[in-house]
């Protein structure tokens, strides 16, 4: 890492003026595609659409959707419990957020703003923290991607193709509070980027007390970090020219025992510091409400799927069909499967923190009990950040095609079924199975040429070791 | 006799309760040996509470002629019981009182009980209001008063025995608790006796229980299932609680064949305490059990007609009995009134000629008839004769919106009488309608109200699979004035097996309910209300006294059918397969490629592995081979 570090100081003392300018340009370049954004955004909100695609279910689910964020705020007000009413299931820390927006028809919101400024705000966020993590990538995980050249245009597109993803514009427009979970994950990985320990964890723990399943991203989020306290250290070759072989290969032993000692206090740090975060979100809610009901009205409802709202994900049809004895049975085996890989993937991409982080944010987007489009969004716009592993996906066509289809189809199928009566639940039902499996194919084939990859690069480097063995 | 005296004396004479209640015990032997049906028992003592044992039935019709050809026939028996009900052992012996009721009075602490049973809506606009109001379906409102075994559990008892009484399926008041609430304002005790409440609504009712000198507030149960259908099972059992049953009396007139062919059909049971003595003080309570049934006919095309623009009814044709009205032996009373409404131009003729006639009503006296000279009734009228002004208040609720997904309720309630009224509003919506409080309007003529200008206003929302949401407003409605009030609800997704058998139909939603409170003196005599809401006090007999209070009337809204998006129920197995297989495809691969190794086919050398279980199996390969 140093070295890459280096290399890069050097090239960029060299070329330092025409790096300003071009740094300027770029930022300007952000500044453009991100106003265009703010304007596409703000024509669709002037013309009424979160009317219709904040009720949509592809777009949002019960736990985020603004109509039912409308009503906690309204029970909150009147003095009730805003979970009474089983139409609010977010975190009481959103209500929160969202009170200084708040109007009814009698006053207006304590800010004078509307509640569409906080969704504008983030998006633009998320997009900016993705370019800067783009920036960041090259330098803190240099086997995930190249080093970027100072005109690079990557950190732009990336946001831009954040901007303008259609599944992150339905998700601003229909007012989905998943974008708010979806920054403090964005935020996790830029800070584990940045290095700073106590803040990644916080977001971990603030995204995962927004909904329960980011807590696996710990995982990447404490490998990447450990790439900062840990950086690899390996002997010098001209330390290692001047010891013995024995004494080389005992300061080596000396040199792993620390470390592991070391990793270990390490990782309960991060332990400690993602408990006490969490514990601090929990109890500052509730001071905030007073009572300890919304532990089961939000992270018991998304255990227990208790509403079987259709959403893009394969609870709901399935929990409305599924035998009442053996309900509990399948929703352990549903919930659980969500966990599981972490640790097998820990395993397998401990060299790929980037794809791991991915990885698990695609996994957690297509088998959690309430997903929708916002979820997909994350994962999606994380992908530019892996183009180079990725440029070898073999069923690109097929996930792209896919997509496509299923935005299209999904509206009218539901048209079908709810308002015309022509279809039944299976029309949508389908439709959410070919979803699934078009993420399916998209983690399965990424994972399967990455690996295939990261084999490659190791043949080739045991290659070069031998050549250069040889020419010594 | 004083309450303070009583209490003073009571110690004292601790000795003297005992042996008055042993007295009563022998008495109500001696009685029961000489038949008689009411036995008087009184003490000397001037201090105490003077006991008297009556059992009385008293049986009353009333008939009304409507519009547009129909009546109404309303059948009232009421069943008194004057008693020391202080004392466990009353409940032991039983004359006129049906014991099964008894029963369930003293073993679920019901202090007052009206249980309606309603097939078809009462058309208020046309037909003015009815002497009792009730929604479609079954309604059970219960004033509990608390035992030691907790109110759930005598809410249980009762809608169990209930159930089981009436051959219906009130059960499910308490299986399926989203059918029961508990309304804060819109009921009141009817009852007289020792529930204490004043005319303050927000008050709780209250009994004062003088032998321990306590308050005790009453716990009100509300239910109301709108999908009962209501039949000849359910009139048998009914049938069987009266004294005579249909052999006799005004009981001969209930011949299920016609009392289910109607437009509208209420039959209903009521227990109350009230009282009956003069003095105000009511130490001595009187337990009275009124069975109603209220049904509405179209005569237009009975076999009697014979002029085009009249209708001449006989009973004994309607009803197919024809031998003719005679008393039932056991009552104490037992009379027919048919309403003049002499304001109104009716043509009402009836033969033979009543045994008295006021104002109001043409009454006949069926205890001076007899099994071999009975009563061959005979009413005629005009068949369109024109209501005296609109109804004051009437209410129409309705459904808003279109598909299964989401929609509205919007209620109206139209005062059309000139004097504003205190209304109160209460609706119970099942839990399946997930009602969004924040888009609740309530506006009178465009007027826009906010929760200030309510003189009550309670919301409660409903918990999924437990309680149902409920509102309650109670507002003052300008005179000819419409109030609106609207609310936006989501259809919930129901498991499958929480459909109804017949999942298409949709759900029934129980009726909102209005509750008028109007002021004696602004009714205008004459005029249509006073015709209507003050026939509650056609019979003296029942309804003695509220002469000057105000005196709420009851209106329901229709009741609405609501379809909730279904899934496929042949369905459940290609799910589960089709879910599972998707769940399945996905970790295979998985597991697929992270134990997958990757061999460097370009090196030339075999694939040698290293894992211990290939080691023993190239051990094993080579110790087979001799090598």
């Amino acid at each position: 890492m140093n070295s890459t570090q280096k290399k890069q100081t050097s090239s960029s003392t060299t070329t330092t003026a025409t790096a300003t300018n071009k740094c300027d340009s770029t930022f300007k370049t952000f500044i453009f595609i991100s106003l265009s954004a703010l304007l596409l955004r703000f024509v669709l909100f002037y013309q009424g659409f979160h009317f219709h695609f904040s009720n949509r279910n592809e777009i949002t689910t019960p736990l985020t959707n603004f109509k039912r964020l409308t009503e906690g705020l309204h029970l909150w007000d009147l003095g009730l419990s805003p979970y009474s009413g089983s139409a609010y299931h977010q975190s009481p820390l959103v209500l929160l957020l969202f009170y200084p927006f708040h109007s009814n028809n009698l006053s207006t919101s304590l800010t004078g703003l509307p509640p569409q400024v906080v969704f504008l705000v983030v998006d633009i966020l998320i997009a900016y923290l993705l370019r800067e993590i783009t920036k960041l990538i090259p330098q803190v995980l240099p086997k995930e991607m190249k080093p970027l050249e100072p005109n690079s245009n990557l950190p732009n597109i990336t946001a831009a193709l954040y901007l303008f993803n259609p599944f992150s514009i339905f998700t601003c427009i229909g007012m989905s509070t998943i974008v708010i979970n979806n920054a403090a994950i964005i935020l996790s990985l830029y800070y584990s980027l940045k290095g700073n320990l106590f803040q990644s964890v916080f977001f971990v723990a603030l995204s995962s007390y927004f909904s329960i399943y980011p807590i696996i991203l710990l995982f990447p989020v404490s490998f990447i970090l450990k790439r900062h306290y840990f950086p690899e250290q390996t002997l010098n070759t001209a330390t290692r020219q001047q010891l013995s072989p024995q004494q080389q290969s005992h300061l080596e032993k000396q040199l792993q025992h620390s470390q592991t000692t070391m990793s270990i206090l390490f990782y309960s740090r991060i332990v400690l510091f993602y408990l006490l975060s969490f514990s601090s979100l929990i109890y500052l809610s509730y001071t905030l409400l007073g009572s300890w009901e919304f532990l089961s009205k939000t992270y018991g409802f998304t255990l227990f799927v208790e509403d079987l709202t259709p959403n893009i994900g394969l609870f709901w049809y399935y929990f409305i069909e599924v035998f009442d004895h053996f309900r509990n049975f399948f929703l352990f085996i549903f919930q659980y499967h969500v966990f599981i890989y972490c640790i097998p993937l820990a395993i397998r991409l401990k060299n790929h923190p980037l794809f791991y982080f991915w990885a698990l944010c695609a996994i957690i987007a297509t088998f959690k009990s309430y997903p929708a489009l916002g979820d997909t969004a994350l994962h999606v716009s994380l992908l530019p950040l892996l183009n180079e592993p990725l440029k070898g996906v073999r069923y690109s066509f097929i996930v792209i095609v896919v997509a496509i289809y299923v935005t299209v189809l999904a509206p009218i199928l539901w048209q079908m079924w709810i308002y015309q009566g022509t279809g039944n639940a299976n029309f949508y039902y389908t439709i959410n199975l070919v979803f699934t499996l078009a993420q399916v194919l998209l983690i399965v084939d990424s994972l399967s040429v990455l690996l295939k990859l990261d084999y490659v690069n190791k043949i080739n480097h045991l290659e070069e070791n031998q050549e250069k063995k040889k020419i010594e | 006799m004083m309450i303070t005296t009583t209490r003073e004396t009571r110690k004292g004479k601790s000795k003297l309760a005992i042996s008055i209640a042993t007295l009563i015990t022998c008495l109500l032997l001696l009685s029961s040996f000489t038949q008689t049906t009411s036995a008087t028992i009184s003490t000397e003592d001037d201090d105490y509470i003077t006991f008297t044992e009556t059992q009385s039935f008293n049986e009353e019709m009333i008939i009304k002629p409507l519009p547009k050809g129909k009546s109404m026939m309303h059948f009232q028996f009421s069943t008194e019981w004057n008693s020391n009900f202080f004392d466990q052992s009353t409940f032991q012996h039983y004359d006129l009182f049906p014991r099964s009721i008894g029963d369930l009075i003293n073993r679920v602490g019901i202090e007052e009980m009206t249980l309606v049973f309603t097939k078809g809506r009462w058309s208020y606009s046309e037909w003015g209001y009815p002497i009792r109001a009730s929604p479609v379906g079954v309604e059970l409102t219960a004033w509990l008063r608390p035992l030691e075994k907790g109110i759930d559990s005598q809410w249980r008892e009762l809608t169990h025995s209930l159930s089981g009484l009436f051959c219906a399926s009130m059960q499910f008041l308490y299986q399926v608790p989203h059918h029961t609430s508990s309304p804060s304002r819109s009921f009141r005790p009817e009852g007289t006796s020792n529930i204490y409440h004043t005319m303050e609504r927000d008050t709780v009712p209250a009994i004062e229980l003088r032998n321990q000198s306590s308050v005790i507030p009453l716990e009100l149960r509300y239910g109301i299932l709108p999908r009962e259908s209501v039949c000849t099972e359910n009139l048998t059992p009914w049938v069987k609680l009266l004294p005579c049953r249909e052999q006799s009396g005004i009981g001969q007139l209930l011949n299920p064949l016609k009392l289910y062919d109607v437009h509208y059909h209420s039959m209903s049971i009521t227990v109350r305490k009230i009282c009956k003595s003069s003095n105000n003080d009511c130490l001595i309570p009187t337990l009275e059990i009124i069975q109603s049934l209220t049904v509405v006919n179209d005569v237009s095309n009975s076999i009697d007609n014979i002029d085009k623009n009249k209708v001449k009814v006989a009973l004994e044709n309607l009803f197919e009995k024809s031998t003719g009205l005679y008393s039932c032996p056991l009552a104490t009373s037992s009379k027919i009134y048919v309403q003049n409404q002499e304001n109104l131009n009716t043509q009402l003729t009836v033969t033979p000629t009543p045994t008295t006639k006021n104002t109001r009503f043409s009454i006949y006296d069926l205890k001076q008839y007899s099994i071999q000279n009975p009563l061959f009734l005979t009413l005629s009228w005009l068949k369109n004769f024109a209501r005296s002004g609109p109804t004051p208040i009437v209410a129409h609720s309705h459904l808003t919106g279109y598909g299964q997904e989401r929609g509205g309720i919007a209620t109206q309630i139209v005062n059309q009488d000139q004097h504003p009224m205190n209304i109160t509003y209460y609706h119970a919506i099942p839990w399946y309608l997930r009602l969004y409080f924040h888009t609740l309007r309530f506006s009178i003529q465009d007027k826009e109200y906010s929760d200030k200008d309510f003189i009550f206003k309670y919301i409660s929302p409903a918990e999924t699979r437990s309680s149902p949401s409920t509102i309650e407003l109670s507002f003052e409605i300008p005179g000819n004035s419409v109030a609106s009030i609207s609310i936006d609800f989501d259809k919930v997704f129901l498991h499958y097996t929480e459909h109804p058998p017949d999942a298409n139909r949709g759900f029934d939603l129980g009726s909102g309910v209005i509750t008028a409170y109007i002021d004696p003196n602004n009714i205008v005599p004459g005029s249509s209300l006073s015709q209507d809401t003050f026939d509650i006090e056609w019979s003296e007999n029942t309804y003695p006294h509220q002469k000057h209070q105000v005196t709420p009337v009851r209106i329901y809204t229709e009741g609405l059918l609501i379809t909730l998006p279904t899934p496929d129920f042949s369905m459940l197995y290609n799910v589960i397969t089709l879910t599972g297989t998707v769940f399945a495809l996905f970790f295979g691969s998985m597991i697929n490629i992270l134990i997958r190794r990757f061999k460097n086919t370009f090196t030339g050398d075999d694939f040698v592995s290293d894992r211990p279980i290939a080691k023993i199996y190239r051990r094993i390969m080579k110790f087979i081979d001799g090598k």
